[in-house]
């Protein structure tokens, strides 16, 4: 078990620069996913930790030991892939087998540990199988046993889940919790899926273009992004941006306009209005803070473009006057038709204000629902 | 003070790698750079090197035999590549591609054989065939067709050569174009065939623009394969009779080989080298045969 | 099917039978000959009485003639050539194959250009300094300097093709394997060989069969009959008796046959993984 940590870490393929000055730490015995889009890094950053890669520049701390240069064979460390990468000329018993016997472990050690592993992720019977002869979730168990089974310092996982399907992910998730909790071991998930990275991970990083953009539990992503990118990647359906933002109006009759056009009712004094800089800034709403109301209640008027049923809620596609567009999320039991005229009005109170420059966040709003 | 000298410790992959290039240097190389040295000599049985410079290049020039023989090259190459290597392999890859798998796969099987066949032996099966005697077989058909009997490989030692080098080397088009039909979209027949098309057009309007590449890459491959293959004629006519189908690469062979003329040899085969050099290169550009060389994945050297 | 179909595909397969006909009989007439007596033949190629005369040649040296030696000198010769070819082009082609493959150099570009120019180079014509090279390296009159020779002509095309076999490992399973505690070296042995063993099963073919071929190197540079293989047997007999003793000839070329046939019969996938752009001719 081990406490990980990478300082200033940089990586270049050639003239392409992937990593930049990477930082990041997960606890002794935490679930840590680096969630990203693809391109971003992660995965580099994965190899990086395992020893495949070799860093440009930076630090990589097992316990606080640079293992920059140490080979991976010497740093215990059990790497899932997203293929999983059985060895397709073995069975399953030697592939769970195959890091005890390459470490010189006895074989009625071997064979008891194999069974040990086997029985963790559930594999008792499968195990004179060839990885051809697997289903795909059998697959994923087998690349995780033969990861687990030499008791990693730290395990890592490159995108586990992704060639599942929905139902089979979502049961491997609580197998993985399961299975992590009952080890121990601190472990390191990289995924695109923010759904999986929630569910999985005590913490978050959010990676684009080689750079962490913040870490954190995921409320605090949720309801604190640090910047713009984050606040639009994290959460589905997204958050809605408006930018060229004035403020017209005063007292009771206040609004705050976007590229002209009155997007919401804002109060004088301590709200919105009193921030400064909303020229040059956006703001966001969560879809969940945009309230469809009748039509002419005080709120902007909105014609329903798009309906897309999601169960117990439904996303509706609203077109403000002027073309400006807002997603929102309501209870399907409020019955909406296309091409409805219906009243659009956004909570002031749940509104994040982000740099129109540089992105970062300027002021969070509250996190009501 | 005098200084160790430290040797070199080889990384894992040039210790894997060094055998291969020594061997390949060794024997390949190293033969390459040798004829060109020996081309601008007139080396013989004696074996004594006498640098001869341009002369050696003049030679061929005052060698009466010399346009005797770059004719039947001609003849030879062009004959059997087109009869042989691109028609009969394209009728080869229609017909078996025409009928069902099954059958087909059996024919191109039986096509394939002579290929595998030890030169020897498949010279020796050429003689029963053409066997002056009624033992020969073609007498035999010949004779009960009425005709009497010939002793084809003296009277027409071309039509010999070209069918019995021509009978392996069709099977490599037959090879290529069969892949090239298969990979035709099956829509594509289909659409053919709904629009009412006989067979005829459908090979015409289809199949045969679908080879067209293919044909290319062959006609290149044997040219290249027929200017340096002499085995079976060695085997078969040795050349004769009378040089009549005495062939560039053959008459490399016989000087260098046969006279102990090496420099001589040496010379005539530059020509073969650099055609061959010409084709290689036409091979790796134009046909993409270059391997791609992605970057290794893993950044660890031991 | 339509009738009109019908006859097209019949006609089709008559066509197909006309043009394989003579192959078909000519293999057919090399296994009835051999066990034929005299030059009696009905139908073309049944003898009319038959013998295992012409198979005396195995036991009794005389019987292919008194200037050719036993046939299991020549036999040990052929296995020996075809055998050391083998063994030297598996293991060569396949170490470069992988490194070509899985290692990044200065200069592999380059490189891997040169080896598929060799590769597609005609290196038959190299015959008359490999006479010079061989001569001074003392290998002239040998089977080592044939196989040496061979083995060289043959790599960049091994090469070529192990790297194929190679490119399509991935690359997650040496890693893996390098997690999982190999050094570079034991997951090439380990994880990697294993996995391209389809493809060191069609080059030790591919390679064994050229190897046992071989006629024109054997011709060109040996000279004592001591060194000489089935290929040569046969051929000096050929050539001595010319169609005299056809079912002599017969029974020595069924004998000279016997592996490549095998190989042919069994191994028809792998040989034909290997055979485009494999051989010449």
């Amino acid at each position: 078990m081990a406490r990980i940590e990478l300082r200033g870490l940089s990586k270049r393929f050639g003239e392409v620069e992937v990593l930049r000055d990477l930082s990041l730490e997960v606890g002794d015995g935490e679930i840590a996913a680096l969630l990203g889009p693809s391109g971003c890094g992660k995965s580099t950053t994965l190899f990086i930790l395992a020893g495949l890669y070799q860093p440009s520049a930076g630090q990589v701390l097992f316990d606080g030991a640079d293992m920059v240069g140490v080979h991976p064979r010497g740093r215990n460390v059990g790497l899932v892939f997203q293929s999983y990468a059985l060895y397709p000329h073995l069975t399953v018993r030697e592939n769970i087998g195959f890091p005890l016997k390459l470490q010189g472990v006895a074989r009625a050690e071997i064979a008891r540990r194999v069974g040990e592993a086997a029985a963790l992720a559930g594999l008792e019977e499968l195990l004179d199988r060839k990885p051809s002869q697997l289903s795909g979730g059998q697959q994923q168990r087998v690349a995780s046993a033969r990861a687990i089974v030499k008791r990693p310092t730290l395990l890592l996982m490159d995108e586990p889940l992704s060639n599942l399907d929905q139902e089979l992910r979502a049961r491997m998730r609580r197998e993985i919790r399961r299975v992590q909790r009952e080890t121990g071991i601190t472990t390191i998930i990289v995924t695109h899926d923010q759904e999986e990275a929630m569910s999985l991970a005590d913490r978050i990083y959010v990676m684009q273009d080689g750079r962490i953009q913040q870490g954190g539990g995921h409320r605090e992503l949720y309801e604190r992004p640090a910047n713009r990118f984050v606040a639009g990647f994290i959460g589905v359906p997204s958050m809605n941006f408006l930018d060229q933002l004035a403020v017209v109006g005063a007292g009771e009759d206040a609004w705050l306009e976007s590229r002209g056009r009155r997007v919401m009712r804002v109060s004088s004094g301590d709200g919105l209005a009193g921030l400064g800089g909303l020229a040059s800034a956006a703001i966001g709403i969560r879809p969940e803070h945009v309230a469809v109301t009748p039509a002419g209640q005080g709120a902007v008027a909105a014609r329903v473009v798009d309906l897309v049923p999601e169960g117990r809620e439904v996303v509706v596609g609203l077109e403000l006057e002027g073309g400006v567009e807002l997603r929102s999320i309501v209870p399907s039991t409020l019955e909406l038709a296309l091409g409805q005229t219906v009243g659009a009005a956004i909570d002031e109170r749940f509104v994040h204000l982000f740099d129109g420059q540089t992105g970062a966040a300027l002021h969070h709003g509250g996190h009501g629902r | 003070m005098a200084r160790r000298r430290r040797i070199p410790r080889l990384r894992p992959w040039q210790l894997l790698l060094l055998p291969a290039a020594v061997l390949i240097a060794l024997f390949y190389l190293l033969p390459a750079v040798v004829n060109l040295v020996l081309a601008f000599s007139d080396m013989d049985y004696t074996f004594d090197y006498h640098f001869v410079g341009g002369a050696s290049l003049v030679r061929p020039l005052a060698d009466p035999m010399f346009g005797v023989v770059l004719r039947n090259t001609a003849v030879y190459v062009v004959t059997t590549l087109t009869l042989m290597n691109v028609v009969a392999a394209l009728v080869l890859a229609i017909l078996t591609t025409e009928v069902p798998e099954r059958v087909g796969s059996v024919f191109r099987v039986l096509w394939l054989l002579p290929r595998a066949t030890p030169s020897v032996v498949y010279v020796l099966m050429w003689f029963f065939l053409l066997d002056p005697t009624d033992y020969g077989l073609v007498n035999r058909v010949a004779g009960s067709l009425g005709g009497s009997n010939y002793d084809l490989l003296t009277s027409h030692p071309w039509a010999v050569v070209v069918l019995m080098n021509g009978c392996v080397g069709a099977s490599m088009g037959m090879v290529v174009f069969t892949a090239a039909i298969k990979s035709i979209p099956p829509q594509l027949i289909m659409a053919a065939r709904v629009d009412g098309a006989t067979a005829w057009q459908r090979i015409r309007h289809v199949t045969l623009p679908a080879i067209a590449w293919p044909v290319m890459f062959v006609t290149v491959y044997q040219t290249l394969s027929l200017l340096t293959s002499y085995e079976y004629i060695l085997l078969s006519t040795d050349g004769g009779p009378f040089y009549q189908t005495e062939v560039l690469s053959l008459y490399v062979f016989h000087n260098a080989i046969a006279d102990y003329e090496l420099g001589y040899g040496a010379a005539l085969s530059i020509g073969l080298m650099a055609i061959g050099t010409l084709v290689a290169l036409i091979y790796w550009r134009v046909f993409g045969l270059g391997a791609r060389s992605l970057p290794a994945r893993i950044e660890v050297d031991r | 099917m339509s009738g009109a179909a019908l006859r097209n595909r019949a006609l089709l397969i008559a066509a197909l039978v006309l043009l394989a006909l003579p192959i078909a009989a000519a293999y057919l007439w090399l296994v009835l000959a051999s066990f034929g007596r005299g030059h009696e033949l009905t139908w073309g190629i049944f003898p009319t009485s038959y013998t295992t005369d012409n198979w005396r040649f195995l036991w009794d040296a005389s019987a292919a003639g008194r200037d050719v030696p036993s046939v299991w000198l020549a036999t040990r010769n052929s296995v020996v050539l075809a055998v050391s070819i083998m063994v030297l082009d598996v293991s060569l082609a396949t170490n470069a194959g992988y490194v070509f493959s899985r290692w990044t150099f200065r200069g592999r570009g380059p490189l891997l250009a040169f080896v598929m120019v060799l590769h597609a180079f005609p290196s038959v014509t190299l015959l008359v300094s490999l006479f010079i090279v061989l001569l001074h390296m003392g290998l002239l009159d040998s089977l080592w300097g044939i196989v040496l020779v061979k083995v060289a002509l043959q790599l960049p095309f091994g090469i070529f093709v192990m790297k194929g076999f190679f490119d399509s490992v991935p690359w997650e399973s040496e890693m893996s394997a390098l997690m999982d505690g190999c050094t570079r070296l034991g997951a090439y042995r380990r994880v990697i060989l294993p996995q391209v063993m389809p493809g060191i099963a069609s080059i030790a073919i591919f390679s064994f069969l050229e190897g046992w071929k071989e006629f024109l190197f054997v011709y060109a540079f040996t000279f004592d009959k001591s060194s000489w293989t089935l290929s040569l047997y046969l051929q000096s007999i050929l050539s001595r008796t010319g169609g005299a003793q056809y079912g002599l000839l017969a029974a020595v070329a069924v004998f000279y046959m016997l592996p490549v046939v095998f190989f042919f019969l069994f191994a028809q996938k792998q040989l034909s993984r290997v055979q485009l752009g494999g051989v010449k001719g």
